[in-house]
C-alpha cells in the first residue's frame, strides 16, 4: 500500500473531524450571531475543500475539469439572489 | 517538413463513467442548493427561529457527522487498496464504509423516532423555541420543522442510495474477483459517496448549527 496515500488520507480525517469539534464549539462562543455564521460558513467551505480535493482526487485533475464543476456556483448565487433580494426591504407589517 | 502537434485532452484521463458521475453530481448539488436556499428563504421571511441545539440534538448529529467522515476515510482506501489489486482491502473497506453508512441511517432514524415520538424535555424544548402546545415534532410542526425534514430526509435518501451502490458493487467485486482494471467502478463510486459527505457538511452547518 501506498503509504505516503494512506498518510494523507489519515491526516485529512483527522483535520475534518477536528473542524467538526471546532465548528461545534463555535455555536457555544458569545460573539454576535453575524460572526458565528461567517466563521461556520468559513470552516464548512474548509471541509468541502479537503474533501474535494483529497478523498475526491479534484487535485489530480485537468484545470478544464476543476473549472467546469464550478458551473453551479453562479447558478446557486443567482438563485438565491432570485428568492432572497428582497430580504433588506422585508418588515412585520 | 512534417510538424507534430501535441493536443491535451481537456478532460485528462477521466473515463466516461467518470465524468458522467460528475455531471450527476453537479445536478444533484444544484438540487440540494435549491432545499438549502429555499429554506434560508424561508427562514429570513420568519419573524424568529429556534436557536442552535433548542430542539436538535447537535452532539448526536456531530458524531454522525465524525462517522460519515470516518466512511469517506474508509471509501478513499477501499480505492487505493484496488489500485493495488489488493482484493481483500477492497472488500474490508467496502464493508467497513457500507456498516459506517448503515449506522449514519440508524442514527437519524433514532433521531426522527424521538421527534415524532415525543416526551416532556422536547415539548419544554419546543415551547421554548416558541412551538407552545406542541408535544412531538413532525414535519407539520412549523416552517422549521419542514424545512428540517425536507433537508435531512432527501440527504438520507442519498445515504441510502449510497449504501445499496455500495451493496452491488461489494456484490460485483466478490462475483467477478475486480482487478486493478476495474478501479475506475470503484473511483465512481466513491465519488458519489463523497459527495454524499460533501453536502452532509453543509447541511449540518445550515439546518443544525447556524
Amino acid at each position: 500500500m501506498d503509504n505516503n496515500h494512506k498518510k494523507t488520507y489519515i491526516i485529512n480525517a483527522i483535520w475534518l473531524a477536528v473542524l467538526t469539534i471546532v465548528e461545534v464549539g463555535v455555536v457555544e462562543l458569545p460573539i454576535p450571531k453575524s460572526g458565528q455564521v461567517i466563521l461556520l460558513f468559513a470552516f464548512a467551505i474548509t471541509k468541502i475543500m479537503l474533501v474535494a480535493l483529497v478523498y475526491m482526487h479534484l487535485r489530480y485533475e485537468t484545470k478544464f475539469l476543476r473549472r467546469a464543476l464550478l458551473i453551479p456556483i453562479p447558478l446557486a448565487l443567482y438563485f438565491a439572489f432570485g428568492v432572497m433580494y428582497d430580504v433588506p426591504f422585508r418588515w412585520v407589517g | 517538413m512534417s510538424e507534430v502537434i501535441a493536443i491535451r485532452d481537456p478532460w485528462g484521463k477521466a473515463t466516461t463513467g467518470k465524468l458522467a458521475m460528475w455531471l450527476f453530481i453537479i445536478m444533484d448539488g444544484l438540487s440540494f442548493g435549491g432545499l438549502l436556499i429555499g429554506g434560508a428563504a424561508l427562514r429570513l421571511s420568519m419573524s424568529s427561529w429556534p436557536e442552535p441545539g433548542l430542539v436538535l440534538n447537535i452532539p448526536l448529529t456531530a458524531f454522525n457527522t465524525f462517522l460519515l467522515i470516518c466512511t469517506s476515510f474508509t471509501m478513499v482506501m477501499a480505492l487505493n487498496a484496488i489500485q493495488k489489486g489488493d482484493q481483500k482491502g477492497l472488500k474490508n473497506y467496502l464493508a467497513f464504509t457500507m456498516a459506517g453508512g448503515i449506522a449514519f441511517l440508524g442514527i437519524q432514524v433514532y433521531e426522527y423516532s424521538h421527534f415524532f415520538l415525543g416526551n416532556e424535555t422536547l415539548a419544554q424544548n419546543l415551547a421554548e423555541a416558541g412551538f407552545v402546545g406542541a408535544t412531538n415534532f413532525v414535519p407539520s410542526t412549523g416552517t422549521y420543522a419542514a424545512v428540517f425534514y425536507a433537508t435531512t430526509a432527501f440527504h438520507g435518501l442519498h445515504v441510502l442510495s449510497g449504501v445499496i451502490y455500495i451493496g452491488c458493487i461489494l456484490y460485483a467485486a466478490n462475483k467477478w474477483n475486480y482487478t486493478s482494471a476495474q478501479s475506475d467502478k470503484v473511483e465512481i463510486l466513491g465519488l458519489f459517496w463523497h459527495f454524499i459527505d460533501l453536502i452532509w457538511i453543509f447541511v449540518f452547518t445550515v439546518i443544525y448549527l447556524i
